[in-house]
This record gives C-alpha cells, sequence and structure tokens, in this order.
C-alpha cells in the first residue's frame, strides 16, 4: 500500500493539530528547556495509530470542548484521507486542559 | 498542574454516538480542571482544600514542567458513563453550610455539562473546615 508510512501520518496529524487555536497535542513533558534538546518531537506522544485506529490526545485551549472537537475531527480526517487510515476510526481525549481555557471563560 | 489519568475505555460524549467511527473522550483531569474552576468562584467558598493526592500531583506536574489548569481538591472518576465529581473544601462562616454545596453542586454541574458535553454527573461535596471571616 503506498502513502504515508505511520511516521509520516503522525507527522501529518501533528502539523494540522498546531494549526488549531483551541486545542494542542497533549505532550507528558513541557516543550521548553531540556525537552526542547530531544532529537525527536515529543509531542508524537500524543498520537497512536494502529492498523484500524488512530488516537489522538488532545490539551483543550477553549471551552466548550464540542466545537474544538468538531474541528479536530475535521482537519484529522483530512489528514487520514487518502491514506491506508482513511476509514479508521478516530478515537479523540482530551487528557487535559490549558488554563487559559478556563481564563476566556470566567 | 499536568497529571495525566489513565483515560478509561470507551466513554461517548452526547452527540458523538452518530459519527459511526469518532469516538470522544473526555478526561477526568478537564472535569475536574471545570469543576474547580467552578466551585472557587461559589459564594462561600473560600478555597478549595487538597488532600495528599493532590499535592502530589500537583508536584508532579510541576516536575514535569507541565501547564494544565488546576485540579487540587477534587477527586473525579467515571462510573460507567457518569462524571462522578468529589470536591474538598473550606466555606466561609457567612452562609449556611448545606446553602452553600447546593450552589456549588449546580455551578459545578452547569460548568461541567456546558463545558465537556459530558452526561449529568454526580457532585459531592465535603466541606473541611468553616473559616470564620473568611473572604466571602
Amino acid at each position: 500500500v503506498s502513502g504515508p508510512n505511520t511516521a509520516e501520518m503522525t507527522a501529518r496529524l501533528l502539523a494540522a493539530l498546531r494549526a488549531l487555536d483551541g486545542v494542542r497535542p497533549w505532550c507528558p513533558v513541557a516543550r521548553s528547556g531540556p525537552t526542547a534538546l530531544l532529537p525527536w518531537d515529543p509531542g508524537a506522544l500524543a498520537i497512536d495509530i494502529a492498523d484500524d485506529s488512530v488516537r489522538i490526545r488532545l490539551v483543550a485551549r477553549r471551552l466548550p470542548l464540542r466545537p474544538e472537537l468538531d474541528e479536530v475531527e475535521a482537519v484529522a480526517r483530512r489528514a487520514l484521507a487518502g491514506s491506508r487510515w482513511a476509514r479508521a476510526g478516530l478515537r479523540l481525549v482530551v487528557s487535559d486542559l490549558d488554563p487559559a481555557a478556563l481564563s476566556d471563560s470566567a | 498542574m499536568s497529571q495525566q489519568f489513565d483515560v478509561p475505555a470507551a466513554r461517548l460524549a452526547p452527540g458523538s454516538v452518530a459519527r459511526s467511527s469518532t469516538e470522544r473522550v473526555v478526561g477526568e483531569a478537564v472535569i475536574a480542571a471545570v469543576a474547580a474552576h467552578a466551585a472557587v468562584r461559589t459564594e462561600g467558598v473560600v478555597r478549595l482544600e487538597p488532600g495528599v493526592t493532590g499535592l502530589l500531583r500537583q508536584a508532579a506536574g510541576r516536575l514535569t514542567g507541565g501547564n494544565a489548569a488546576p485540579t487540587a481538591g477534587v477527586d473525579v472518576h467515571y462510573d460507567g458513563d457518569i462524571p462522578v465529581i468529589h470536591l474538598d473544601l473550606v466555606v466561609s462562616g457567612a452562609r449556611p453550610v448545606a446553602e452553600v454545596g447546593a450552589a456549588i453542586q449546580r455551578a459545578v454541574a452547569h460548568a461541567v455539562i456546558e463545558g465537556t458535553d459530558v452526561p449529568e454527573p454526580v457532585i459531592t461535596v465535603s466541606v473541611l473546615d468553616i473559616e470564620l471571616g473568611g473572604r466571602r
């Protein structure tokens, strides 16, 4: 099967997610300080790609979640389109909330 | 705090089922953050009171350099699809405790449902202390 491999699809999804204002990819460590020196993108830990499913972990920057997840779903489906994961199950997991999400709704 | 909870399997947010192959999961930390935010803004609440677990989560969050909304004083788990939220807090003596507790439950339920789209949560409140002359 031609098309992007798992690493390429991960990078494609990360780029799509990082273009959004309302969410960011979840990352277990800060992307600054020593971790900025890592030779790989720790943001990749937010994406799990299996044969028939794709899981994306997110940090929400805005509330309510529904419109933000609608947008995530749309960009993720666009990124997956035409690849072997075009019909994969998509699991969007909002793992954390950015403090900015609450300051906006205060 | 950047505490990452393990997310139990298969929780569908209302309204998402029709999207046949997409599932949406709201983590406990997200619900806890929304609940904490709503609770401390309720009249009569002085502060949330994190227990040992909450303090450990805060420390872990600082160690990993995470940037997540605070959840200390709030514990969340799922009972099936239903979020169960428990809050430990300190209230002022300005209002009857039962009245404050009910106001917290209403405020938290509203904020969590509106913000995260999860089913109506079960909310319990423990008032650990009454701070006479508290700020509210």
